[in-house]
């Protein structure tokens, strides 16, 4: 089963969410702002970018996570890609979770002023900050998005 | 399998006109209004499920059609489709991407499909070079 976080850019939310999920960031606590800064890939994706499917690793039952960035109507996007999987594979291999929602507005300000007007210096600590007060969503999301996977595992082993 | 993907930035009013007339290609006279919108009928299309990809039939060359409205950003979703490709056992090399320039984002129905169909086509034929 593949498993895609998406966000507007690919940069933030859907990172660390990825992040979490592969056991990169703790989940018992909120981590430090250098912890977050600190993920090779937080906040480094460009406009350019946009579409691409980054591969972030593997979880523990073997599950290919993704992150993805799909613009400014990321469900409508996701919707495509949906509907493309149920024209030419098994929309049960393919599983799409929106981390953006996850994300409260600092962070999403934080997000804009770095990637999208150019200050990465005021732009990414003020993201990673909106990130830490939004850290327990993104827990919530990956932790029902384990419970889904270790379901649909459980029914495909058994 | 070959396929032709229109996208166009509205609710798919664009993509859906260029997807018939590909369709209708091979017909002498331009398909009319009404004639397009019982086909588009038919092919499932559902202006609520505005990003959802609906299969249009064969076109020229042979080729599978369809065609999505997507909002905004096609060139998100044409990149983020090549990188699924793979993924499904498929190539990008094999899908044709037209996005269209023209879009009509206040088409959100059949009715107002009838009405602006004219007017749409001929534009929609001059982008694609008919």
């Amino acid at each position: 089963m593949r498993i895609f976080y998406y966000c507007y850019g690919s940069a933030h939310s859907s990172v660390v969410a990825a992040a979490i999920h592969l056991g990169k960031l703790p989940t018992r606590r909120v981590p430090t702002i250098s912890e977050i800064c600190s993920l090779p890939d937080f906040d480094r994706s460009s406009d350019q970018c946009l579409g691409m499917v980054y591969y972030k690793g593997k979880d523990e039952w073997g599950n290919p996570v993704y992150t993805v960035g799909l613009g400014s109507r990321p469900a409508v996007a996701c919707r495509t890609l949906q509907s493309m999987i149920h024209l030419m594979g098994n929309p049960e291999d393919f599983r799409f979770y929106n981390a953006l929602d996850c994300l409260k507005m600092m962070g999403k300000v934080g997000g804009a002023i770095s990637r999208r007007y150019g200050f990465p210096t005021l732009g990414r600590p003020l993201a990673a900050w909106g990130v830490k007060r939004s850290y327990s969503l993104l827990v919530a999301l990956v932790e029902r998005v384990k419970r889904e996977v270790r379901v649909a595992s459980e029914e495909h082993s058994g | 399998m070959k396929g032709r993907i229109y996208l166009s930035e509205d609710r798919g009013a664009c993509a859906l006109i260029a997807a018939a007339l590909d369709v209708f290609s091979h017909q002498e006279e331009v398909p009319g209004a009404r004639e397009v919108v019982l086909w588009a009928m038919e092919t499932g299309m559902d202006w609520s499920r505005t990003g959802w990809l609906w299969p249009a039939g064969e076109g020229s060359g042979g080729r599978s059609v369809f065609y999505c409205g997507v909002s905004s950003g096609s060139p998100i979703v044409e990149r983020s489709l090549c990188y699924l490709m793979p993924m499904l056992g498929g190539s990008p090399l094999q899908w044709e991407f037209v996005r269209l320039q023209i879009r009509a984002p206040r088409i959100r129905s059949w009715q107002g499909l009838l009405r602006k169909y004219s007017r749409l086509s001929q534009l929609i034929r001059e982008e694609m070079g008919h």
